[in-house]
């Protein structure tokens, strides 16, 4: 029997995270769109069929099993990082030297 | 860029706390009952009785509620008159934004709403919540891409939760 391939290691990053996730994906509207799936644009000549199928049932099975509390909470948590990626694309924009940073940490 | 912190859970709980009758509706209503959306605003719909009106009207102006979209320097706060009418008044405040809604789709008013509404607690003070499958009447008649689109979520989280 064969032994298995060697794990591939995978590449180290160099770069700070924030600066991967506004590097690679420059337009905000779509990057904004990317992390929230429930508002992924459609095509509009599907807009009359959107349904069930449409829907992401997983997310609303583990909004239900939250109080409307935490579900409070969560949309709160949900605005506060919408509103630190209009921040980061904001001062990305400006040329802000932070989000320019890149290279080896230390 | 100055956007007001968000907490929209404090605000309702701080207008659930001073006594104001009123309906949330919109996202945040549906947000409370268990569908996936996400929203920058609270909406409510208030009774439009003058000693409500006072007591709504105390409780914005402790907020530092005025309207949004006005020119750079210009401070428009809501006033009694206003409240008392059926008319929308899209507000900022130090907790966030606030639309108090004199009424919405239909003509309907608050009176209309509480029969179809739930109650769940915020901070330990009971809010009134507009019921799940009248939010999703209510977007039956939209026509925007958005409100379809938050209309199959709407419809979605009623079946799941076995309402629908």
């Amino acid at each position: 029997m064969p032994s298995p391939p060697p794990p591939v290691p995978r590449p180290v990053s160099r770069t700070y995270p924030c600066v991967q996730m506004f590097a690679r994906l420059p337009d905000s509207r779509t990057t904004l769109l990317q992390f929230l799936p429930m508002s992924r644009p459609k095509d509009p000549r599907d807009l009359r069929k959107a349904g069930a199928r449409d829907v992401d049932v997983t997310l609303i099975d583990a909004m239900l099993a939250l109080s409307p509390e935490e579900r409070l909470r969560q949309n709160d948590r949900m605005v506060r990082t919408i509103e630190e990626l209009r921040h980061g694309f904001a001062a990305l924009r400006a040329g802000d030297p932070a989000c320019k940073a890149g290279g080896e940490r230390d | 860029m100055d956007s007001p912190p968000s907490g929209l859970e404090t605000l309702l709980a701080r207008l659930a706390a001073s006594g104001t009758d009123f309906v949330l509706v919109g996202a945040l209503a549906a947000v409370a009952q268990g569908a996936p959306l996400t929203t920058f605003d609270v909406d409510v719909v208030h009774r439009r009785g003058p000693e409500n009106v006072d007591r709504l009207l105390a409780f914005l102006g402790s907020i530092d509620a005025r309207y949004r979209g006005r020119p750079s320097g210009q401070v428009l706060r809501p006033t009694r008159e206003a409240l008392l009418g059926e008319g929308h008044q899209l507000l900022t405040t130090s907790l966030g934004q606030l639309d108090v809604l004199g009424a919405i789709e239909g003509g309907r008013v608050y009176d209309d709403l509480v029969p179809d509404s739930v109650t769940v607690e915020v901070e330990g003070k009971p809010v009134r919540v507009l019921g799940l499958r009248m939010l999703a009447e209510l977007k039956r008649g939209a026509t925007t891409s958005k409100d379809r689109l938050s209309l199959a979520v709407l419809e979605e989280t009623l079946r799941r939760s076995g309402l629908g």
